[in-house]
């Protein structure tokens, strides 16, 4: 090989690993994995089967108390002539006004708990993943390998001086190339990417203020069914009333595994906008395998022409 | 208490030299009767008369002075009255409430608390703790756990834990910012409330006023605002301090204290 190829080769092979180096601080990674991995950290507890089977049967809960308020404890009190329907909705307006809104809630919380559903198992893929903050590490220590063997070689005066070099660059070639199926990043890394695409509507400030929203209609309904509505009820013979009941003892278990549930998508709002910023994951593997692949081939062609 | 106000100080040791000046010349002060300190009104009066020199008809300039044991820092305990729903929503006494996302401090809107036992339900009534009140120049931090096994707010020093949907949340101070701080000036109080945190669902919302990084999110009060009545010790202190995370990010916890402070 002619001294001006080996240098070309060399230098394509320099250029590709400080392109490495390079990336983490285009696409910012050095602050954004970070809060991808915080955001990982907040979720994992509540990205369980259990976790959202337990949030699903809440809602089904909440479900059933509210239509119980409506068919049996509105109607039994208004058909008992206690009170009429003007007066039940103003008496109990938190009651009314949470019922009124019940069928956006139910649809929003349903499916912000069903997403949750259908992505534990992607959640599980990207929690499997090495950490987020070293992602950016896994660019920059490869590419300084790289670039910095890449100029060693440059600086030999000829082909079979270079050599070892030269192998030494298939080698990390090879292992960057290889690096993302050791890590299962060819099916963990699009389970991210399907996650993150499924969280996007959530995870939006105007979304994220509608759900502490409910909570608050939630909770104001609750307390207003458990320390006026029903004792009325009870007074004036109207019920069973089991599911209301049942949500009110439940209720302050309820309210707190919500509240922190809700305060973590709040506090993540961030954290999720920067992950989204970054390039989608499902091109994450190719991002080592590609420049992997042009280090091994190049320097291989090097390591041939030596022998030549 | 202390007496940090430095016009205070100068005036009461005028006063002082006009009193020593007036019963040195032999002057007769029925004034030197009332001087002194009277432990309900806890007001420190020294009152001099004495004769201008200009004047050879015995007129006199009386040069008063008053000096209150509620000015300066007040360091002690502020005793929290417990609240008084009334019949008619007429709501004294100490109090919080929660003011939801967007709301301004006036009109709201508040978060209703079916729990509030008053007609109001956007007012939840406080009652004061074992400890009477608010502490100053110290902090009444939470038990060790903070919460029960539900999520409820176990601090009871500065006020009794109050139920808001459902679960308790409990008032105490934080030694993670300075301790609670109260100066008073003329009967106008402020100072700093950034160690003030409530203690929910098992989760811990500073609600100091300011924050205890300095900052005024949102309707956060720059410091805490009321007045102190110079002879009775009598206060109303006010405050609000916007949630920042969690699952009531942005929404702003109103407070309003109100009872006798008490010197430590």
């Amino acid at each position: 090989m002619s001294n001006t190829r080996r240098r070309t080769s060399l230098v394509f092979i320099m250029l590709i690993g400080l392109g490495l180096v390079a990336a983490p601080a285009v696409f910012q990674m050095f602050t954004r994995a970070p809060m991808g991995g915080d955001m990982i950290d907040d979720f994992r507890q509540y990205m369980t089967v259990e976790e959202v089977a337990k949030f699903e049967g809440y809602m089904a809960e909440i479900r059933l108390a509210e239509a119980e308020s409506r068919e049996v404890l509105r109607a039994g009190l208004v058909e008992s002539d206690v009170l009429s329907e003007a007066e039940y909705d103003t008496q109990f307006i938190l009651v009314s006004g949470f019922s009124n809104a019940w069928p956006a809630i139910d649809e929003d919380m349903s499916d912000l708990v069903e997403t949750m559903s259908q992505n534990v198992d992607n959640f599980a893929d990207v929690d499997a993943l090495p950490p987020f903050p070293l992602f950016p590490w896994f660019f920059v220590l490869p590419g300084l390998f790289v670039a910095v063997i890449a100029a060693m070689a440059l600086r030999r005066r000829s082909d079979a001086a270079a050599r070892p070099l030269a192998w030494a660059l298939v080698g990390l070639g090879i292992a960057i190339a290889l690096a993302p199926a050791a890590f299962q990043m060819f099916t963990r890394a699009p389970s991210g990417a399907e996650m993150i695409d499924d969280f996007r509507p959530m995870m939006v400030e105007e979304r994220v203020q509608a759900v502490q929203g409910y909570f608050v209609s939630i909770g104001g309904a609750e307390g207003q069914l458990r320390s006026s509505a029903v004792p009325l009820a009870v007074e004036s013979g109207v019920g069973p009333l089991p599911a209301i009941d049942q949500l009110t003892s439940d209720w302050p278990t309820i309210v707190g595994e919500f509240a922190p549930m809700i305060g973590t998508m709040v506090d993540n709002v961030d954290n999720y906008e920067a992950v989204d910023a970054l390039p989608n994951f499902s091109l994450f593997p190719w991002f080592f395998v590609v420049p992997g692949v042009l280090i091994a081939l190049s320097a291989a062609q090097l390591v041939r022409s030596s022998k030549e | 208490m202390q007496f940090t106000n430095g016009r205070r100080v100068a005036a009461a040791l005028l006063a002082l030299s006009l009193l020593s000046a007036a019963c040195g010349s032999g002057e007769s002060s029925d004034a030197g009767d009332s001087a002194g300190l009277t432990a309900d009104a806890v007001t420190t009066t020294v009152a001099a008369e004495t004769t201008t020199p200009e004047s050879d008809d015995e007129a006199t300039a009386t040069t008063e002075a008053t000096v209150s044991l509620f000015e300066g820092e007040l360091v002690g305990l502020f005793e929290v009255a417990a609240a008084d729903c009334g019949a008619a929503d007429a709501v004294s006494g100490s109090t919080f409430r929660m003011a939801q996302i967007g709301a301004t401090l006036d009109d709201g809107p508040f978060i209703p608390n079916a729990d509030s036992s008053c007609g109001d339900l956007t007012v939840t009534p406080l009652t004061p703790g074992t400890d009477g009140g608010l502490l100053t120049g110290s902090y009444q931090v939470p038990p060790d756990p903070a919460f029960d096994s539900q999520g409820s707010g176990l601090a009871n020093g500065i006020a009794e834990p109050v139920t808001f949907f459902g679960l308790s949340f409990a008032m105490a101070t934080t030694d993670e910012a300075i301790p609670p701080t109260i100066t008073a000036s003329d009967g106008v109080l402020t100072g700093d409330l950034s160690a003030v945190a409530a203690y929910y669902a098992g989760l811990t919302f500073n609600q100091g006023a300011p924050k205890p990084d300095g900052a005024t999110p949102g309707l956060t009060f720059e410091a805490p605002v009321g007045t102190i009545d110079p002879d009775t010790g009598a206060y109303v202190l006010d405050w609000a301090s916007q949630i920042v995370g969690g699952p009531f990010d942005n929404f702003t916890g109103i407070w309003h204290l109100e009872g006798t402070f008490v010197p430590g």
